[in-house]
């Protein structure tokens, strides 16, 4: 069955509805004056706090060399299956020859990819970190999967303070 | 018998048994690096530490120490576990700790006992020692000194095992190292059992450099394919491609040993060119209706031979002497493939199976062949030319479609012994289990199915999986033969 509510019953000066109108409009002219926290997006972009966990991206450290050294530990511990690396030898005339070790390519799915940041966590070079970048799209599935090369784009360069490989 | 107790608990083991060897005889393990069943004791690790008679000053090593009448030994006492403790922090000083980039990460000994005994954190805080890296022992083996305990285990196998000396321990103190002698690289057919042997990545295998980590790989007990002795071994495959084969330790066959050959055989079974359907005259046909045809062509078997690779399996190759019988062809011959054997572990006989062919009634091609209607090739077997001179009609079964393809009436598909399940006779009789590594993908049944299903109704209804074959084959194989334990 049905409930009924009952509508109160407005007085005369409720039913002369500019009273309300008068309300509403100083609602508005007092919002004009507080600060503006729409962004006009694309053209502005929110600022995110350092942890925050958009894309995983490959880094270089200062003197551009891949920290990636294909211990495949991400690739292991992705939970979707994200991440598929194909291990390589650095070549011998390599400045960071002493490594031995590179990725010979590396993918990320990022239709795949649940931004848990498992990778970052888990990688013993500080090679892979979430990076701030939230919008991915592309006309085709490929289009999601991020070779090595857009991985570097879009990771960047971090200042490496230890550089536990030189003189290793 | 000797009488002691480890842990407490009363045990009996034969004379001159050591405590290591009679700790883990009763489920008690004790880690050790040095030692090695097959190699022998040398005693330099000092891993394997017990506690005897409660004497918690001067610890014991069980690998060397016979037991003795009424020991009393402690493998997990406050003084073993401290002990171990600082065994392995002074490995670890010097240890490059690159897991990171280092193949033997994931079966690597150094990696679990530092995990299960180990410190846990370093107190080291001057420069770890230096030493050379990347070197090469030979086109097979590569080397890297900084992540060498010097366990000896190397050197040792050559000397007790290889009965040669090709690398050696030079240098003192922190400068101790393996070193290569001065006969150049070595050229030893068996050297790459060093790199299973060493319990750390010093040495690692040029082949399977960087190639995939363990733990990505399926690893499948199974038995090496390349002779006839039949070693144990393990089987690893990344995403259907097989990826190495390790020996599996079997004191009756192998022991923990393989030879080069055999361990680096494995890219031969990642066909690229395989027989994905059935093929009549050329064109690709229904499975059932090549099948009909064969029985077609081979009618009351007269004048019709099979010839049968020995890499088949028993099951294979009781199947197909089924349908053979079934259809009066009598003629049953096995292939036959040599190379040069030695007197370690390679055998002559090339092939797998030979000896369970010939307990299955399989007999080597006659030298007067017969004039023959038509041929059956069960296979990927190398045909004498004899038998191909006055043929009508050729069947030919196999993985890939080879020379003998292109002329076959009817052409089936066919699996590698790397996907197969079954059973594998060696030379000396010992009957071995093969288990799949890989799946073959669509389109390849297993083999034995071709020619249950060919030989009719009342084999399709014996046989409905292969665990009905394999019984058959022991059946069919007798009693008196030896099995294998694994």
């Amino acid at each position: 069955m049905a409930k009924v509510v009952e509508r109160k019953k407005l007085n005369w000066f409720e039913q002369l509805y500019l009273p309300a109108i008068a309300q509403g409009l100083g609602m508005t002219f007092k919002e004009m004056f507080k600060p503006h926290i729409t962004l006009q997006y694309p053209e502005e972009r929110q600022v995110f706090a350092d942890d925050y966990r958009g894309a995983p991206g490959l880094v270089k450290d200062q003197d551009g060399r891949e920290k990636c050294v294909s211990c495949q530990l991400c690739e292991f511990v992705c939970p979707p299956k994200a991440i598929v690396i194909e291990p390589g030898e650095l070549p011998a005339d390599d400045t960071a020859a002493n490594v031995e070790k590179a990725p010979k390519e590396f993918f990320i799915d990022f239709l795949r990819c649940i931004y848990c940041g498992l990778c970052e966590e888990i990688c013993p070079e500080e090679a892979i970190f979430m990076t701030s970048r939230y919008e991915l799209n592309g006309s085709k599935r490929e289009d999601l999967v991020f070779n090595k090369q857009q991985l570097y784009e879009l990771g960047g360069t971090r200042v490496d303070p230890i550089k536990k490989w030189e003189g290793k | 018998m000797i009488t002691l107790t480890i842990n407490g608990k009363t045990v009996e083991v034969e004379d001159g048994t050591t405590i290591l060897q009679a700790a883990e005889a009763h489920g008690m393990k004790v880690p050790y690096y040095c030692y090695h069943p097959d190699i022998g004791i040398d005693g330099n690790c000092r891993m394997c530490l017990v506690e005897v008679n409660g004497n918690t000053d001067k610890l014991t090593i069980s690998c060397k120490q016979a037991c003795g009448e009424g020991m009393d030994v402690q493998t997990e006492s406050p003084a073993v576990k401290k002990a171990r403790k600082g065994v392995l922090e002074f490995y670890l000083i010097n240890h490059p700790l690159d897991c990171t980039i280092c193949d033997e990460a994931g079966q690597c000994p150094l990696q679990d006992y530092a995990y299960k005994h180990g410190p846990g954190d370093s107190r080291f805080v001057e420069e770890k020692r230096k030493g050379p890296k990347k070197v090469e022992f030979s086109d097979k083996v590569i080397f890297d000194s900084e992540r060498c305990i010097l366990c000896t285990r190397c050197t040792r196998y050559f000397e007790n095992v290889r009965d040669s000396r090709p690398i050696g321990v030079s240098d003192m103190g922190g400068k101790c190292t393996i070193t290569l002698g001065p006969n150049g690289p070595i050229e030893d057919p068996y050297q790459l059992n060093i790199i299973d042997i060493c319990p750390v990545g010093a040495l690692t295998s040029l082949d399977a450099r960087f190639n995939q980590r363990v733990w990505f790989m399926d690893f499948a007990k199974t038995i090496c394919p390349g002779c006839s002795k039949g070693c144990n071994i393990e089987a690893a495959a990344y995403q259907g491609q097989l990826k190495r084969f390790e020996p599996r330790r079997n004191p009756d066959v192998n022991k923990s040993w393989m030879c080069d050959d055999g361990r680096l055989s494995y890219d031969r079974y990642n066909l690229t060119d395989r027989v994905r359907s059935a093929h009549v005259a050329g064109e690709p046909a229904e499975l059932g209706v090549a099948l009909d045809k064969v029985n077609e062509l081979v009618g009351d078997g007269a004048g019709v031979a099979v010839l049968a690779s020995t890499k088949n399996t028993c099951e294979d190759l009781l199947a197909l002497r089924t349908w053979a019988q079934a259809h009066g062809v009598t003629q049953l011959w096995h292939g036959a493939e040599t190379w040069a054997g030695d007197d370690f572990l390679k055998q002559p006989d090339a092939t797998p199976n030979t000896a369970g062919a010939q307990g299955l009634g399989f007999e080597p091609v006659p030298d007067d062949v017969p004039a023959l209607r038509g041929l059956v090739v069960a296979g990927d077997v190398p045909v004498p030319p004899a038998l191909l001179g006055t043929i009508d009609f050729l069947v030919h079964q196999a993985p890939t479609a080879g020379e003998l393809g292109p002329a076959a009436m009817v052409l089936l598909p066919g699996r590698t012994p790397l996907e197969k399940r079954g059973t594998f006779v060696n030379h000396e009789g010992r009957r071995q289990q093969v288990r799949p590594a890989v799946d073959p993908g669509p389109g390849v049944p297993e083999d034995w199915t071709l020619w249950r299903d060919l030989a009719g109704e009342t084999a399709r209804a014996d046989w409905p999986s292969v665990r009905h074959v394999i019984g058959a084959v022991d059946r069919a194989l007798g009693a008196d033969k030896v099995a294998s334990a694994s």
